[in-house]
Formats: C-alpha cells, structure tokens, sequence
C-alpha cells in the first residue's frame, strides 16, 4: 500500500478465517463510533462530542427515523450516524465480519428483520441497546453471506420501533416466515397493545421459530409461564408454538420463583433455558419439562439454590474428604454393614442427580451470592458441564 | 533501441518462473538460452493471480470434497465391508456349514490344561476389552470348570450332534449352551491378542499339522505369525459355526450380546462383514427386546440392581460405538441414533427423537467415553460443523484426553492397553477435527497443525508396540486410524510435492506393514491402492493439460472421480435387482454422463484408459 501506515484491508481480508475471528471477536458489536450511551451510562453527565457535519444525506435520517430519532437529543449524533451509514454499507470488513459470525454461529449482532418506509430489510442492531447501526435489503445479505434467501435465520423485535402487523404482512407477501427464528419481546410490557396482539396471530406461521426472548415480568407471567393459565384465545402461546421453541431466554425479570411457581412443563421441547438480568431467583420453584438439559444464569445478585439441606443430613462425614463425598470402598471380605454403607451412598447420590433433573449443563455468570448448601456432581464438575464463577459467594460446595 | 514491453512474462519465462524482462519481440532470457523462437506473449492467458486467488482456493477445496466423498466410500463403506471372493469369508459361505469340515478347537488344539492358561492370561491383561460386559467375572474360570467336566464325561462330545432338539429340550441345558459360546469367544478373542510364540508353544503340536494350519516348517518369527493368525481363523470358524446354529434358534437372551461384543474386538467384522452386519441387527434387536436402555439408577436399586445396570449400560454403549462404525450402506437399521450428540448445538438438537439417551445423564467410565468420542465422529461426519462446533469439540477432546488416567510402566498390561486404545481414539478424533478446519475453512497453518497430529499418532502407535505390546495393536480401531491417516496424506501428496508430508506417509506405511497381519484380507486391496495413488501423482505431474484454464479436468481427477463411481457401483444393491436388464445399461449411461459433463478429447481419455488397463481399482 502506497500510505504505509493505512490499514491494509486487502492483506487483513487474505488472512485465515480463525485469525480474522480473534480479531472481530474483540471489535464486538460496535461497528462505528456513533452509538448511544450504555444504559449504565445513562445517568453519567459524560456526553460524547460529535463532530459537527456539513454534509451529509438528510433523506437518510428521514427514512429510519424511528430507529435514530429518539436519539436527537445527543448533539450531532444523527448527522453524524447518517454521514458513515452509506459507506458502511458497502465496507468489505463489515461484510466480512457478518460472514464469520455466520459461520461461527456468534450472536455478536442482533440481526432482524425491520421495515423501513414499506420495503422489508434486514437491520444489523447492537446486541444490548438494541440500536440500528446498519441495514441492508435481503438480497445485498445473501450475497454477503453467500447463502440463498430461505437458509436466513434471523429475528423480529417486539418493540414500538416496529409496526408488526405491517412487518409480518410484508414477510406472508414475500413467503419469508420460514427466515424467522427468534422473536423477542424488548421493553413492552403491555399485553394488550396492537404489536403483542398481532405477532401472536402470526405466530404459527412462522415454522422456524425456535427462541423466545421476553424482558418483562408482565410477559414473562402472561406468555411464558403457564402457572395458572387458562384458556385465553388470542393473547397466549398456541401448543404448535410452544412444541417448536428449543430456547427461552428471559431479561431483567427482578425476581424469579419468589412466592410463586414457575412452570414451563407445557414448553415440552425446550432444551435451554437462559435467566438474565434478575435480582433474585428462587431454583426450588422452577419445575421444568423432561427436555431442559440447560440452564444458563447471567448477571443475577442472589441464587437460591436447589434445597438439599435434608440430603446434607445423609452425608456420612467419612466418606467427606477434599471437599468430596467418596463413594465407601468395599474389599472382598467387607460384611453386610460395609454394603449397607455403600448403598446408603448410592442412595444419596441418585438423590442428588433427582435434585438436578433434568438439568445436565448448569452454567453461571457474574452471580454476586449463591444461597445454600450445594452438593455437585463431579462428573459433571469434571467436564465443564456445571461451571461456578470464582467470584460468586458460596456457602459451602461438595462434589459427589 | 526501443522495444515494446508486454504487460506480462512471456509463457517461457512463466513456466520456468524466472524474472522475464518483457521485452518483444523477444526477451533477453530467451535470446540467451537461443530459444528466441519458443518466446511467445499470450494474451488470453488468465488474469494474474493474486495472494490468495478464489480459483486457486477454489480447485483446492475442491479437491477436498472430492476426497471427503472418496474416502466415505472407499475407507468407511468398502474396505472391511465388502464380502470377498477369496480369504476365509468365501470358504465360510462356500462350506455350507458342512459339519465335518472344521474340527473343535478344544481338545484337539488346546487341551484343558492350555484352555485355562489362555483364559487366565485373559483375565489378565485382556480384561477391559469384556469385563464391563459381565456382573461378575469370576464365574467365568467356574463355568469354563463346568465345561470341562462336561465336555470330558462326554455328554458334550467333539461330534457334532444335534443340538436343538437334545438340548433346548432340557432348559438347564440352554444356559450351558451359551455360556460355552462365551468361553468359546473368549478364548478366540484371546487368541487373537496373543503374542505369536507363547500361543503357538501352548498348542497341541500333532493336531496343527493335521489341521494343515502349519504351511512350512521353518520357525522363522513371520511364520510363527502366519500360524497364530491361521489358529485364530480355524477357532473363529469354528466357533461362528456354532454360534450361528444356536443363538437364532434361542430366546432373547443377553449372553448373546455378551458374545458379539467379545467377538468384535478382533477382526471378525472385517472378515466376516456381512455375517458380522447380520448378527449386530441381531444385537440391537435384542437390544430392545431385552429393554437394555433403561440402565438409570434409582433410589432403592440393590448392589445387584447396581452392577446389572452397569453391565448394561457397558453393553448399551459399546454396542453404538460398533453400531456407528458399522453403519453402511450395507447395514441400515441403526442403534445409535438412540443417543443425542454430546454437544448442544441447536442444529443437532433435531436431530435425534426426543426420547434419546443423553450420555451426560449417567455415569461416567471408559465405555460412556467411547461413545462420546464416537459421538464427536458422528457429529464431524453426519452434519457439516459450523466453525464454532469445531471449537467446542477441540475444548471437548482436549477435556478428555487430559482427564485420562496416567499411566506408567508400572500399570497393569490391561490398563495400559486401555489407556492406548483411549488415547488413540482421542488424538484421532482430534485429527478429524483438525482435518475438518484445514479442508473446510482453510485455517492458517492447517496443514503443519494437522501434519503434527499425524505425527504424534503414528508416535502413540510405535511406542506402544516398542513397549512390548505389538500383539495388542491388532485392535482394529488401530489399524482404521493407520489407513485413514495414509490415505489422506497419500492423497495430498499427488497434487502437492512435500517432503515433509510424504515422509509422515512412509512412516505411517511401515507402522501399518507391522500390524497388518491379523486384518492382512481386508489390507492388501488398501495397500494396492495405495501405490495406485503414487502412480497417479506420476500421472498428474507427467500430463499436461494444454487448452483447460480449469485444472479440475485433467485425467488423474477424472480417474478419481471414476473410482468414486465404481465404489458406490459396488456398494449399490440395486444394480443386482437390475443385472442383466437394460436398465442396468441406462444406470451406466446416466453415470458416464454425469462424469463428462464436457466433451473430452480422444487423447485425454485414452490416458485414463491406459492407465485404468494398468493400474486397476482394487475393491
């Protein structure tokens, strides 16, 4: 390259995929400087100074207004977000960067379908905020990520952002539902406004829909958890729905199981279920289907684990050593009291896999306190498959 | 004087890939080698390559697909699989079970004194590969005991009798029955694990020469080999015999598994495909008949309960295992799609019913291990992995291979040989893995990664059989990751000359030379083919295709791809419904045509008929 020091994007694109991977995984969501403040950042006095722009393609703003406008109170920021869009839009890196999150199954972005004045795009959003930074028609993505139009696998955003009566009749015009794969609920809590009310009409239609995503209580009790439910034509989840959806993921609920029953046995295929944001969570009051092998914490301040105080009471305090329940070795001349032993052992141990069931994955993250006495299983310890966060405050843990 | 300058290398100096000064009408290169004649500019010759062009990448890729299919059907569903006309499989159907024709092993071979040699050298260092399979293993010298006092008072004679009506009539009797089979395929499988010379000083030295198992009478160290491996295939024989006579004949009964799985750590599969496909439907038939599946414990189960449902779920898992290894076009009804996929990836969710055992869900041991790690196969060969599922599965086996048990000189001869079979399995999965990351995704460094995996297989392998443990390497699990391992490498190198990699392909041959002997039927078509390949690359760089920018035509491909129908020819049924119709004809037609999509020129296909004459596929 003529400017030496200029990136050279040619060299960096011939570069092997794993190590272009390395590289976006650490460029995250952000795909330009112009984004809004963090949530956390919200009540800081620190403001980011744009540059003040001349030029810049006004249409634009016009346009995907409903996405930037509530952002005008930020000097510059519109302008600026408009002046880069365009040229972002043909940026090798980017397209690149969509490519390897294809390929790598990364969720780096929140890619969803949006309408934008009445034609249908697919918009590229920041994974927290949920903030457009891109978009671009259905066939400039394909040819991005080389794939054809039916193998996308993307999502719709129940927001005010979006009209989705509109969105989804655009989508039945152009035979697209089988392109959807999650629907997410983002700050609506309302059952009875106009977008909950229409997606759950158009819920059944979409037959790839395999994760749902709610952010409020008032969801969570009137869609997801079926403690109580009776029939409510039109303002619930049909069965059809429920048999395909493999994942839940619930945001910011305060607190889970307190003085309540969390039930999603009738959520009969769900394998994953992803808790995040909470300030408390209850385990004992979960009752989960046969199906549910994992269970994801993220960003909860106090866990109350499964209750096995009375499985405690069991434990024989010789078979205790380094923090492990040993199951008694028996030697060929052990009598009927050895093997009485090692059953009562036995017996502990099944007892500890029912407390479990049907999880076999338990996976936290930034949990602050864990409350309880926990008996793990090691073989499950050993593989990674139950990870506990160093950092989380413990009363005691035991492997078995 | 003033010369034009081409914009480009003359073909001259293109091909011998020197600095060209491009001077017209010749260039100075040329004028001093005297060739001002040969100097040519090209202009239709194709657009300068840059680092890393899509069309070199591309007949790269290409070529790796074409592989991948390659050895799907030659390595996984050919070699092994196929019934051959000549070796001990034809002499078996061609028998008809003729009664007199294959002697008992016990009491003319082995006399009782040797039998209970072999079965305790057996229990010794053999034990991991059948104790999982038992309750308790110490019935096992009991009923041999029992046996014997039978087999000598005679009421179970060397002749053979009828033995369905004498002895399912009385009900005791059917238990012996199949215990003797147990002992029997122990003792065969023991015979196979067996080093050479302690095997053949414990055999009865008179019934080996009337058997005619003895060809020569020098005690040279190969001989010896031949005669132990001619001993195994008599016993073997013998032993299918009766097993065949008996075990369709009998209720669902669990000892029956216990037999085939005892039988399938020796090459019986390889030998007997069809016959060992057979009898593994048969398995997992009983399998479900027999509700082996449900092996969770519960809160009041007894010892007992305990160590039966460990017994089965030893046997429910090491039945996949096989059952994977040996799903074939021939061999359609499988087990192992009973099992989820280890990994939590939302594309393999579906995959399999809902009703599946997940391995996460019972306990850990060395069988439950097996089968992840066969899982892990599975996942890599069935579905195409997304980069990230390649991840997860490095974490995976790395978690498994570290947390294997260490072992020492000190250990066991039986957990060491554990340990090897472990470790292999997971270094060559490892491989696969990193197989998949260079062919699919091209990642840096793919190659030198993948080559060090080959090398510290093949490490893996001569230190166990220096260790003293040469007998214990004839597992076939050893012998598929030698020939996986040297058919891909041997692949690369007729498209790329490297030293390095043809190297790892020779030390890979001699290791595989060493410990061919037990599965010697099923190998030397691969070692054939083999040298076939190294013909090709002879092939590939003599011949020159001139007027094809696309180098996917040339004849070395279009031998490959030629293979590549004659194996699915081979594997498909149909064509036999079809022989002889005009049918079979069309099916020809329609093959040949999908081959040359583009008229090909007389000469080139007179190269690839010439070599085709030369050096035929052997399958």
């Amino acid at each position: 390259n003529a400017h030496g020091g200029m990136f050279d994007t040619e060299l960096f694109l011939s570069l092997s995929i794993n190590i272009r991977y390395h590289v976006y995984f650490f460029l995250g969501d952000t795909v330009q400087k112009v984004r809004p403040p963090a949530k956390s950042d919200i009540f800081n006095n620190t403001v980011v100074n744009y540059p003040k722009v001349e030029e810049y393609d006004s249409s634009l703003a016009e346009k995907y207004s409903k996405h930037v406008s509530v952002y005008d109170y930020i000097p510059n920021f519109i302008s600026n977000w408009c002046c880069v869009y365009n040229l972002l839009r043909h940026d090798k890196i980017i397209a690149d960067r969509l490519r390897v999150s294809f390929l790598y199954e990364e969720q780096w972005f929140s890619v969803q379908w949006i309408l934008v004045s009445g034609q249908l795009e697919i918009g590229i959003f920041t994974a927290d905020e949920q903030f457009l930074q891109l978009s671009y028609t259905s066939e400039e993505y394909c040819r991005i990520l080389h794939i054809a139009k039916h193998e996308l696998r993307i999502g719709i955003n129940v927001s005010d952002i979006n009209d989705i009566d509109e969105l989804c009749k655009e989508i039945r015009s152009q035979w697209l539902f089988e392109t959807v794969s999650y629907i997410s609920f983002v700050n609506c809590w309302d059952m009875n406004h106009k977008n909950v009310l229409s997606i759950i009409s158009y819920l059944e239609s979409f037959n790839n829909l395999t994760m749902l995503r709610v952010e409020s209580k008032n969801m969570f009790h009137n869609l997801i958890n079926t403690q109580g439910v009776r029939e409510n034509p039109g303002k619930t989840i049909v069965y059809n729905v429920r048999q395909n959806v493999l994942e839940l993921q619930l945001y910011t609920l305060r607190d889970v199981g307190y003085k309540a029953v969390v039930d999603l046995n009738r959520w009969e295929h769900l394998r994953c279920l992803l808790i995040s944001g909470c300030e408390f969570i209850d385990l004992n009051s979960f009752s989960l289907p046969p199906h549910c092998k994992i269970l994801k914490l993220r960003d909860v301040k106090y866990v109350v684990w499964w209750d096995q105080s009375s499985l405690l009471k069991q434990v024989n305090t010789q078979w205790i050593s380094n923090g492990e329940i040993k199951r008694p070795t028996i030697g060929n001349d052990s009598g009927k009291e050895k093997e009485e032993e090692e059953s009562q052992w036995f017996k502990l141990y099944v007892q500890v896999i029912q407390t479990y069931q049907p999880l076999n994955c338990i996976e936290l993250y930034n949990i602050r306190r864990v409350k309880g006495n926990l008996i793990l299983l090691k073989r499950l310890v050993m593989e990674s498959r139950i990870k506990m966060p160093k950092e989380t405050k413990l009363d005691s843990i035991l492997l078995i | 004087m003033h010369s034009i300058k081409a914009d480009h290398p003359c073909t001259v100096c293109q091909k011998r890939k020197v600095k060209c000064d491009r001077k017209q009408p010749a260039c100075q290169n040329c004028i001093e080698r005297d060739e001002v004649e040969l100097c040519t500019y090209d202009e239709n010759r194709a657009p300068k390559r840059s680092r890393l062009t899509p069309a070199a990448d591309k007949f790269e890729s290409q070529l790796l697909f074409l592989w991948r299919e390659y050895e799907k059907l030659w390595i996984r569903d050919t070699i092994g699989q196929c019934q051959n006309n000549t070796g001990p499989s034809a002499s078996l159907l061609m028998e008809n079970f003729d009664e007199s024709s294959i002697q008992d092993f016990f009491g003319t071979l082995f006399s009782k004194d040797s039998v209970f040699e072999i079965l305790d050298y057996s229990l010794q260092r053999y034990g991991w590969l059948f104790f999982g399979f038992f309750t308790d293993i110490s019935e096992l010298p009991f009923k041999m005991e029992e046996f014997w006092d039978d087999f000598e008072t005679g009421s179970l004679s060397t002749q053979e009798r009828d033995i369905t009506a004498q002895q399912v009539a009385r009900n005791s009797s059917l238990d012996n029955l199949l215990w003797e089979l147990i002992l029997r395929s122990v003792i065969t499988m023991t015979i196979y694990y067996m080093p050479s010379e302690g095997l053949i000083s414990l055999v009865n030295k008179e019934a080996l020469r009337k058997l005619q198992l003895d060809h020569s009478d020098s005690d040279s160290k190969s001989n010896a080999v031949k005669v132990h491996y001619n001993i195994f295939h008599h016993c073997l024989k013998f032993l299918l015999k009766k097993i065949l006579r008996t075990i369709f004949t009998l209720p669902a009964d669990i000892k029956t598994l216990q037999i085939f799985l005892i039988l399938s750590n020796t090459s019986f599969l390889n030998i007997y495909p069809s016959l060992g496909n057979n009898m593994l439907v048969h398995c997992i038939h009983l399998v479900k008949i027999l509700n082996i599946k449900d092996f969770k414990l519960r809160v009041n189960d007894s010892a007992y309960v305990r160590l039966q449902k460990l017994t089965m779920h030893n046997i429910w898992f090491r039945l996949s295992s096989i059952d994977y290894t040996r799903s074939t076009p021939n061999k359609l009804i499988t087990l192992h799609t009973e099992n989820s996929s280890i990994l939590n990836r939302k594309n393999l969710m579906n995959d399999y019913s809902v009703d599946s055992i997940d391995v996460y869900d019972v306990e850990n041991n060395s069988e439950s291990l097996r089968w992840k790690l066969t899982s892990l196969e599975r996942d890599l060969e069935e579905t195409t992995p997304s980069l990230k599922t390649l991840q997860l599965m490095k974490d995976l086996i790395i978690n498994f291979d570290e947390r294997l048990p260490t072992v020492t000189r000190k250990s066991s001869p039986n957990i060491r040989f554990e340990n090897f079979i472990l470790k292999l399995h997971c270094s060559f999965v490892l491989w696969k893995v990193l197989r998949c990351e260079y062919t699919q995704f091209g990642f840096a460094h793919g190659l030198q990664k993948l080559c060090l995996q080959t090398n510290r297989i093949t490490s893996l392998v001569s230190n166990f059989i220096q260790e003293g443990f040469l007998e214990c390497s004839a597992h076939p699990l050893c012998s598929h990751v030698l020939c996986v391992l040297i058919a891909f490498h041997s692949f690369y190198c007729i498209f790329h000359d490297s030293k390095e990699v043809s190297a790892l392909v020779d030390e890979a041959l001699i290791l595989l030379s060493i410990l061919s002997e037990p599965m010697q039927i099923t190998l030397n078509s691969f070692f054939d083919n083999i040298s076939r390949f190294q013909e090709l690359k002879t092939l590939w760089n003599s011949v020159e295709i001139a007027d094809q920018i696309d180098k996917l035509v040339h004849p070395t491909l279009y031998i490959l791809k030629n293979d590549i129908v004659h194996l699915r020819n081979n594997l498909n049924h149909k064509s036999y419904l079809l022989k002889g119709s005009q049918e079979e004809e069309m099916l020809k037609d329609e093959q040949k045509i999908i081959l040359s999509p583009t008229v090909l020129s007389s000469a080139f296909l007179e190269i690839v008929k010439e070599f085709d004459l030369g050096h035929p596929l052997n399958i």
